[in-house]
């Protein structure tokens, strides 16, 4: 291994003393957890605090620096930085959809160590090769195009717009992978409102339209740096078009972008400090005014006088009568 | 011209677009159609014209208009390809 990989490797393991030392000094309009906590701190439900302040600059500089050093590494030695340093969770999930015979989207939140997951995820996965990806220029950034080189993917870039949702279609139908991050919000012109850490979030419908067209497995991904050099990616449980095959689409297309988000949610909330959409979060969101109070009745006497009126919708609906006797 | 009217009634059945909002509308932005539904309607337009259409036949295309420049070029081609073979 290099020197320079030696010292990337030193530095990592210093990076909690390194960012509780910048904790004082640093200005607090050029650190990035604590521009996060500013923009958060109005939301209900969202993390906050000097704790995760420094755990998210801790996330941003590890994310940094694994990618520096993995680039520093040669093929044999990114495949075993890939056996030893990285460590699954909840691969057993997602083992039959990848060995399995349909398409699989890979969908990941904006984490900095996502480009290694991707790889990391390739590399568990038997057979796969090739991850098409959603990227706004023609090519990747030369550093990620190097890292999938490395690591043996071989990646194919879709433009965005019509080129890249054809070209993408295309892909799923001859039983590739897909990559899509679909917590971006830069230019969306067709969106969902989902639940979201409390509030009301704007997605685009793009990846559970993709997966209920080619009935493609959503395999949601996450890459978090450790705390010792390496990466930890966790594979949720994949989600299943066929499941909202009865549905007409726009109702399907919801239901399952809930569904992904709901698993985003979840892994989040578990570290929130590696998520990279914070600060633009409350702009892409929507308070949610809270619920009537528990004692409010109002909907359950109207259902009373109607079933009252109305004595058939007991017969038609029996359950009913267990709520309004 | 033929064509964009062709494209322009496909569109207004698939999407269930009144053809005046096709006919007035400039882009596909304007007319209402997002790229997904767009892929709908390029499944349409490659059964309709009996042609194949690459990813990168549509770089550029921002309307219906130039989508049918698009099917124009490759009926020509397909056209010339056929007749090559018969020469």
């Amino acid at each position: 291994m290099g020197i320079r990989a030696t010292v990337i490797a030193k530095a990592y393991a210093a990076v909690d003393i390194a960012v509780a030392g910048a904790m004082p000094f640093a200005q607090k309009r050029f650190h990035q957890g604590w521009r996060a906590c500013r923009a958060l701190s109005g939301l209900r439900d969202a993390p906050s605090g000097p704790y995760f302040a420094r755990a998210l600059l801790a996330s941003r500089w590890r994310c940094a620096l694994l990618l520096r050093y993995a680039l520093q590494l040669t093929r044999p030695q990114l495949r075993t930085f890939l056996d030893d340093r990285v460590t699954y969770e909840g691969a057993a999930y997602a083992q039959h959809v990848f060995s399995g015979s349909r398409p699989v989207i890979l969908a990941a939140p904006h984490y900095g160590a996502a480009p290694i997951g991707f790889v990391a995820a390739v590399h568990r996965m038997s057979g796969r090769r090739t991850l098409n990806l959603f990227h706004d220029t023609r090519h990747l950034a030369p550093q990620i195009a190097l890292l999938f080189d490395r690591g043996g993917v071989d990646a194919t870039t879709l433009l965005d717009g019509l080129p890249g949702v054809l070209a993408a279609s295309r892909a799923l139908a001859r039983n590739e992978s897909l990559v899509m991050m679909p917590d971006a919000f830069d230019d969306i012109t067709q969106t969902l409102a989902l639940p979201f850490f409390g509030r009301m979030l704007r997605v685009a419908p793009g990846t559970a339209f993709f997966a209920l067209r080619a009935s493609a497995w959503v395999v949601p991904v996450f890459a978090a740096p450790g705390r010792q050099l390496g990466v930890h990616v966790t594979i949720g449980r994949p989600i299943d078009p066929l499941r909202f095959a009865g549905l007409d689409e726009p109702q399907a297309i919801f239901l399952l972008s809930r569904a992904l988000f709901t698993s985003f949610e979840r892994e989040i909330r578990r570290a929130p400090e590696h998520w990279y959409n914070w600060e633009g979060f409350p702009s892409v969101s929507t308070p949610v005014d809270p619920p009537g109070r528990l004692d409010d009745d109002a909907p359950l006497r109207l259902l009373r006088d109607k079933c009252e009126t109305s004595p058939h919708l007991l017969q038609d609906v029996p359950e009913l009568e267990m709520l309004v006797r | 011209m033929d064509t964009l009217v062709t494209i322009q009634r496909l569109t207004s059945e698939r999407l269930d677009i009144p053809t005046e909002t096709l006919m007035r509308a400039r882009t596909f932005d304007e007319a209402g159609i997002d790229s997904l539904a767009t892929l709908d309607l390029i499944t349409t337009i490659e059964a309709r014209f009996s042609i194949s259409i690459a990813p990168e036949d549509l770089e550029g295309v921002a309307s219906l208009r130039d989508l049918a420049t698009v099917v124009d070029r490759l009926t020509t081609r397909k056209t010339h390809a056929y007749e090559e073979a018969l020469a």
